[in-house]
């Protein structure tokens, strides 16, 4: 994730960070890392790029830190309303196309993964700058991803457990994290199941985790 | 034959010469022939109570909405018009959302009171308009503490410790007066205004479109059938 000064050169407007978001049997797990840059300056090692914006739906963002706060504001807005006066979640197709619409009226510098769970499954979006929404059974976002795409070529499977996609997801991050300089400081993790929602994991769950990988 | 306002209930932004603005006390008379909904505040939080009093068993209950919820720490109750009720939910609702983007925090429940009030204020002084024939009975929590507050028609607001709108205000008001205490649980709370609410009314309670909701620290959650029903048991 970048940030960057007003009148900054276009270097300055490198798309840090890497997220991802991995369906699995029953829901889908989803992760960022913490680090924002500004040119080669690790502006910040504790940013947040995971976003729960509603019960079953998360949102990763990826580029300039000001539009992807902007958006998940909007967004989290949006999708109570929606469930106040409907009386029931928004899809995440919902949310994604909502996203798109909003960002072909108003382009944001951003590269975003909507990902959750409802009534037709789990699944991932990614959605470009411009508006673009495509879903995937998995999508990483981000200067990192062809690094976390190099892990999730090899070691996704369909039908995997919430376990196995945990441990891939884990394994994409610390590989980015390791060879992207834009990603690293950490990273945020969580669950999305129907039974229970939107689920991150702590500190020491974390933990456990890396170090079982 | 003179009309009851002498012509001074033509518009709204008219005064009649002893100070009234008739078209505003009107609006008052369709709150006074609304459904009874009653609010009271309990040690942790607020009870409220509506009976959806459903006139004919053609209608399916779950098609009409005098209950609502506003935001997580907010909850709404409404008499009078409904359509010009759910305007007012709508409006509420925003409100409420555009005050987590713009300030990144849940509004307070005076803010929240304040706009909806200035809201239907300018019902009453501008030309072209009419007031909105609703109460609203708000109720809800923040860092201030726990707050029920009554709006009418004029844009005017009060807030109580126990309050209800509707027809049978009065019966529900005398009731409170004599027997609501500071510092009662939840249960014994829903008791009490369940008992306004019946004294109220001319039958039964109507065990089928009865609706409570609580508004705590956990927020506003709306019991479910089966515990409304052991709620109504105990009367």
């Amino acid at each position: 994730m970048a940030v960057i000064k007003m009148h900054a050169t276009t270097d300055a407007v490198k798309t840090g960070t890497s997220t991802i978001g991995i369906t699995f049997d029953g829901g889908v797990v989803v992760g960022a890392d913490h680090r924002a840059t500004m040119g080669h300056f690790i502006a910040n090692k504790s940013v947040q790029k995971m976003f729960q914006i509603s019960n079953s739906i998360a949102l990763t963002t990826a580029g300039l830190v000001g539009h992807a706060q902007s958006l998940s504001r909007t967004l989290a807005a949006e999708l109570k309303l929606y469930e106040l006066k409907e009386g029931t979640a928004m899809t995440v197709k919902g949310a994604a196309t909502l996203t798109a619409n909003i960002l072909v009226g108003r382009p944001h510098y951003v590269q975003l993964l909507i990902v959750g769970v409802d009534s037709s499954g789990s699944s991932v979006y990614s959605i470009d700058s411009a508006g673009g929404s495509i879903p995937d059974v998995y999508c990483a976002t981000g200067s990192g991803s062809p690094y976390m795409y190099g892990v999730l070529e090899d070691q996704y499977r369909d039908g995997m457990d919430e376990k196995s996609a945990l441990r891939v997801a884990a394994k994409s991050l610390l590989a980015s994290a390791q060879r992207d300089a834009a990603s690293g400081n950490g990273m945020d993790l969580a669950v999305i199941t129907a039974e229970k929602g939107f689920q991150q994991l702590s500190k020491e769950q974390l933990t456990a985790l890396l170090s079982s990988l | 034959m003179q009309p009851s306002g002498r012509g001074y209930d033509h518009g709204v932004s008219t005064f009649s010469p002893d100070g009234r603005l008739y078209q505003v006390e009107y609006a008052r008379e369709s709150v006074k022939r609304g459904t009874t909904t009653v609010g009271l505040k309990f040690k942790d939080g607020v009870v409220l109570i509506v009976d959806k009093r459903i006139s004919s068993k053609l209608i399916l209950t779950d098609s009409i909405e005098k209950m609502y919820q506003i935001d997580d720490h907010i909850g709404m109750t409404t008499c009078g018009l409904v359509a010009d009720a759910r305007q007012l939910v709508d409006k509420a609702r925003v409100q409420c959302q555009v005050n987590r983007m713009t300030y990144g925090d849940s509004i307070a429940i005076t803010t929240l009171v304040k706009k909806m009030c200035d809201f239907m204020q300018s019902f009453t002084q501008y030309g072209g308009a009419r007031p909105f024939g609703t109460a609203l009975l708000i109720a809800g929590i923040d860092d201030d503490g726990i707050h029920l507050f009554e709006t009418d028609p004029s844009g005017a607001y009060q807030s109580y410790q126990a309050g209800a709108i509707g027809r049978g205000r009065s019966t529900v008001i005398d009731h409170f007066e004599s027997n609501w205490k500071h510092n009662m649980t939840k249960n014994a709370a829903i008791k009490l205004g369940l008992e306004a609410l019946k004294e109220s009314l001319e039958d039964d309670l109507n065990r089928e479109t009865v609706e409570i909701a609580i508004v705590d620290s956990n927020g506003y959650v709306k019991l479910d059938r089966e515990y409304t029903l052991k709620q109504l048991d105990r009367l």
